[in-house]
């Protein structure tokens, strides 16, 4: 298994961000895929070439029998396997880490211009702020504790293509593994190839052991497949549910406070608005308090996606983000001191939230009197 | 083979790579080094044992086998996996000696912050660029060179089911049989078409540090 830590690797970390089912399909990977091919297939496949027997005394007749009967062995024929379904989750593992990376630098830009702007503004308390914005923003979105990506927008199309190529792949692995070598493999193999001087028989070896792993191995794969489809199924019906939640215009009483990332959320994401102001007031002494890792802040959030939800239903963001992966993480961390160039429809969003002022817990009197 | 320490130096190198560093250090990771650990060792481990040649002459399969595989694919592999893998180690090595730096200034009384200087990120910018781009440079022509090397040893990438030897002391030109050579040629045609991705990627690289700089330079006399 030593060997297969390369790959082991990279999977822990897809691991930590993966939806539920997500998780049981690695876990399935690792145990009964690679744990079973780098332990038992191995050795049983090990004599394959020396224990194949031809009935001839032609010399090269074995090599040339053996390599028509078993052109790629079944268990390269699974490490291929293995590697390219795989490849899908590392894939959205690199858009993953690049959209962290590019939302700290747009942040640290923010915290910088900010930091600019208040050198000629001259607000004391702004700098401070300012200056620890920067340092937060400096830290590993990634691996915050707890620290986990919010599926929405580009990032979840990415998830959804890998789990299509990832299903299209084992489709692909084993209508191959079918059209190269059937289901079961047979003890003899009759073999007509030069220098053979006729037809030889030959006989595999170990096949009724090879066939126990051959139908395992297939059964593994088949329910990957399951699982790759239940995914996908999981996630175009909860993307289906949202659109027809929101063609129907639900009213206020009955919209859902969910955090799962309301469309404004993604909308909002896309416009980059800072968080509230009263969030950078709220903090008694005047401290920066890093808004999502304490309780207080993020049952704000939970407000402010709510009032958003509600206030902006006509708002048709194309993909509205519908998977959650975690309460901890989200884009809009950090960036306290907001850039005072706001896009329009921030002022809007802002003009309705303290019309929903009621929803929120916070005081909103404080936004005015920024 | 232990590629785990590699590993280890290499993953070093990742955290002050551009983004295309990063995929092409993933891609030597799990298409190249761990392809050739867990599959293609087992395909040509028993390339000798299985060499059969159409004679009973002793010596003769020896020498025919030495004649046609002077070194084996899998050891030609390993050598150009860790020949592409150097250049990396200067990044490396330009790195610590940064770190060296800033270390011996803190011990001068510089007040720099111990802890930052552990986890600090070196832009690509300046001397590091230099080396940074002449190491990419290097990998390109190590990746070039031994793909040519393959070609030129082997007569192309196809593994013969058949190889005809009258090589002495065969007597007669004598049939010699190559165990497994369909698989062979697969991988083969794997490991060079991961090799061509990867040398993709590092120009890839090239042009967009050489673009970068470039941009930068033009912004800097406008």
């Amino acid at each position: 298994m030593g060997e297969w830590s390369f790959l082991g690797d990279f999977l822990e970390k897809v691991h930590k961000h993966s939806t539920v089912v997500g998780k049981v399909w690695l876990t399935v990977l690792f145990i009964f895929r690679m744990l079973v091919l780098g332990t038992a297939a191995e050795s049983s496949w090990g004599d394959e070439q020396s224990d194949f027997m031809c009935d001839t005394q032609q010399p090269g007749c074995e090599n040339v029998c053996y390599d028509k009967a078993f052109p790629i062995s079944h268990v390269r024929f699974w490490v291929l396997q293995i590697i390219f379904v795989s490849t899908p989750s590392l894939v959205y593992m690199g858009h993953a880490m690049h959209t962290v990376r590019m939302e700290e630098k747009r942040k640290m830009k923010e915290a910088e211009m900010e930091a600019r702007e208040n050198k000629n503004g001259g607000d004391a308390y702004y700098q401070q702020k300012c200056s620890a914005a920067e340092k937060e923003t400096k830290l590993s979105g990634w691996d915050e504790a707890g620290g986990q990506i919010i599926l929405r927008g580009s990032l979840l199309n990415t998830y959804v293509y890998s789990i299509l190529i990832r299903t299209a792949m084992e489709v692909a692995f084993i209508v191959g593994q079918y059209v190269l070598y059937g289901i079961f493999l047979e003890t003899l193999y009759i073999c007509q190839r030069a220098p053979c001087p006729h037809p030889v028989n030959c006989y595999v070896s170990r096949p009724t052991e090879k066939n126990v792993f051959i139908v395992f191995m297939l059964a593994v794969a088949v329910l990957s497949l399951f699982l790759s489809l239940a995914e996908l199924y999981h996630l175009g019906w909860k993307k289906a549910k949202e659109r027809c939640s929101r063609s129907y215009k639900a009213s206020p009483s009955t919209a859902p406070a969910r955090l799962e990332s309301a469309p404004q959320a993604e909308r909002a994401q896309m416009y980059t608005p800072p968080p509230d102001f009263n969030q950078c007031l709220s903090s008694p002494n005047g401290k920066f308090i890093s808004p999502f890792s304490n309780k207080m802040a993020s049952q704000q959030n939970t407000a402010n996606f709510a009032t958003e939800r509600v206030h902006g239903q006509e708002d048709a963001a194309g993909e509205g983000p519908f998977m959650k992966s975690s309460y901890v993480e989200s884009p809009e961390v950090a960036s306290e001191c907001a850039a005072p160039a706001f896009p329009e429809n921030y002022f809007n969003e802002k003009r309705r939230l303290s019309k929903a002022s009621r929803a929120s817990s916070k005081a909103r009197s404080d936004d005015l009197s920024v | 083979m232990d590629w785990g320490t590699l590993q280890a130096v290499l993953g070093g190198v990742n955290k002050h790579s551009t983004s295309i560093g990063k995929i092409w250090l993933t891609v030597l990771f799990i298409f190249r080094i761990m392809i050739l650990v867990v599959a293609a060792e087992r395909v040509w481990g028993d390339e000798q044992q299985d060499f059969v040649c159409n004679t009973l002459q002793p010596g003769c399969r020896n020498v025919c086998y030495d004649h046609f595989f002077p070194i084996s694919h899998i050891r030609l592999w390993a050598l150009q996996l860790i020949f592409v893998s150097t250049p990396a180690l200067l990044v490396a090595m330009h790195v610590a000696y940064r770190r060296h730096e800033k270390k011996r200034r803190f011990r001068n009384g510089e007040k720099i912050d111990i802890e930052e200087l552990k986890n600090e990120k070196f832009h690509i910018r300046g001397p590091l660029w230099w080396t940074y781009t002449s190491s990419i440079f290097f990998r390109l022509i190590f990746e070039a060179v031994f793909m040519y090397v393959f070609y030129y040893m082997y007569d192309g990438y196809q593994m013969p089911r058949l190889v005809k030897c009258d090589a002495w002391p065969c007597p007669n030109t004598v049939d010699c049989f190559v165990s497994r050579p369909t698989e062979k040629t697969t991988f083969t045609i794997f490991m060079l078409a991961v090799s061509g991705i990867c040398m993709m990627l590092n120009l890839a690289e090239l042009c967009y540090l050489v673009i970068k700089i470039c941009m930068k330079e033009s912004r800097k006399t406008t």
